[in-house]
């Protein structure tokens, strides 16, 4: 019996510590994320800034010189932006990027949509994202079923608003 | 007596002759039957010379005769070997045990390292422009949100 002892010590050890090694490689992406900052995952426009000079060029060199040129300026442009706006847009992206694909298609179809109202009735329907955006999933929806909302926009950019939810952050 | 040299057992008759092993009715008989027999008077003449040669060189050096107590000393080396075998036992399952479970670990390190260490993809360029592309089309909503 004296003999089983350190066999069943050494078995009770190692069982801990490969569940605990287990365990860790278990965990979750999103719950790593957390620990390892809190700017969340990156987009591929963060990817290509990161990279050496040398790879840049050498990534852009696959492009038509003309094509090469505007997307050096759309660069350009999205850098040039305030640091405040570009974390909106990667939080933004990276949301829309999380949706499965059929629903970021309607996420896309309701901008240009959107796109296409009036300036007022955008920046009518920008401020009623600003307020939704604040709220819980469930008051989101009964403010959308409120006669308020109901009166306040045409069916259509009801429609709009409602397919632009799932951008919106998680309350 | 029929001559032993014919029949299978004659190695075993002659030899226990010469060790004086036989019961007195076969010593009796088997040396009634030498004095007829050259070749068997032959055979066990040799068997008496090796004996004696050994008697010889038991008398002449002692440590060569087989104590008294040999059969309890071997057994007790015996035991001894066994217990040795039996610690020798305990001492290595634990001891394999811990490198089992080193490997185990070390094994596993690396799957989890990698994914904690692993290089960052390179975008393809296309990504990048569709990413831009997204980016441009979620800016029209961005500062609302």
């Amino acid at each position: 019996m004296s003999g089983r002892s350190p066999l069943l010590a050494l078995s009770v050890i190692a069982g801990a510590l490969i569940c605990n090694s287990a365990a860790f490689a278990r965990r979750p992406p999103a719950a790593r994320s957390e620990r390892e900052g809190r700017a969340g995952p990156k987009t591929p426009v963060d990817e290509f800034e990161r990279m050496s000079p040398e790879q840049q060029q050498r990534a852009l060199q696959s492009l038509p010189p003309g094509q090469r040129k505007k997307l050096q300026e759309r660069l350009q442009r999205f850098n040039q932006l305030p640091r405040e706006q570009q974390q909106t847009l990667r939080n933004l992206y990276n949301r829309l990027h999380q949706l499965p694909s059929n629903q970021q298609e309607t996420v896309r179809k309701a901008i240009n949509r959107f796109s296409g109202q009036a300036a007022d009735r955008q920046r009518a329907m920008r401020d009623e994202l600003r307020s939704l955006a604040v709220l819980s999933e469930k008051d989101r929806e009964m403010r959308m079923a409120s006669q308020e909302f109901r009166n306040g926009f045409s069916r259509r950019e009801q429609g709009i608003v409602r397919d632009m939810l799932p951008v919106l952050p998680s309350r | 007596m029929r001559c032993p040299l014919e029949f299978d057992q004659s190695a075993e008759l002659i030899v226990g002759y010469g060790a004086r092993t036989l019961d007195p009715d076969a010593i009796a008989a088997f040396e009634r039957h030498i004095h007829s027999c050259a070749a068997c008077c032959q055979a066990a003449a040799v068997q008496k010379a090796v004996w004696a040669a050994l008697d010889d060189a038991l008398d002449e050096c002692p440590a060569l005769a087989v104590s008294a107590d040999f059969d309890q000393r071997l057994f007790r080396r015996i035991q001894a070997a066994e217990n040795r075998s039996w610690w020798l036992w305990r001492a290595l399952v634990p001891a394999s045990a811990c490198l089992a479970l080193a490997a185990v670990l070390l094994l596993r390190q690396p799957d989890s390292t990698r994914v904690r260490q692993a290089p960052q993809p390179t975008p393809q360029i296309e990504q990048v422009e569709h990413a831009l592309d997204d980016m441009d089309l979620l800016n029209q909503i961005g500062a609302a949100i």
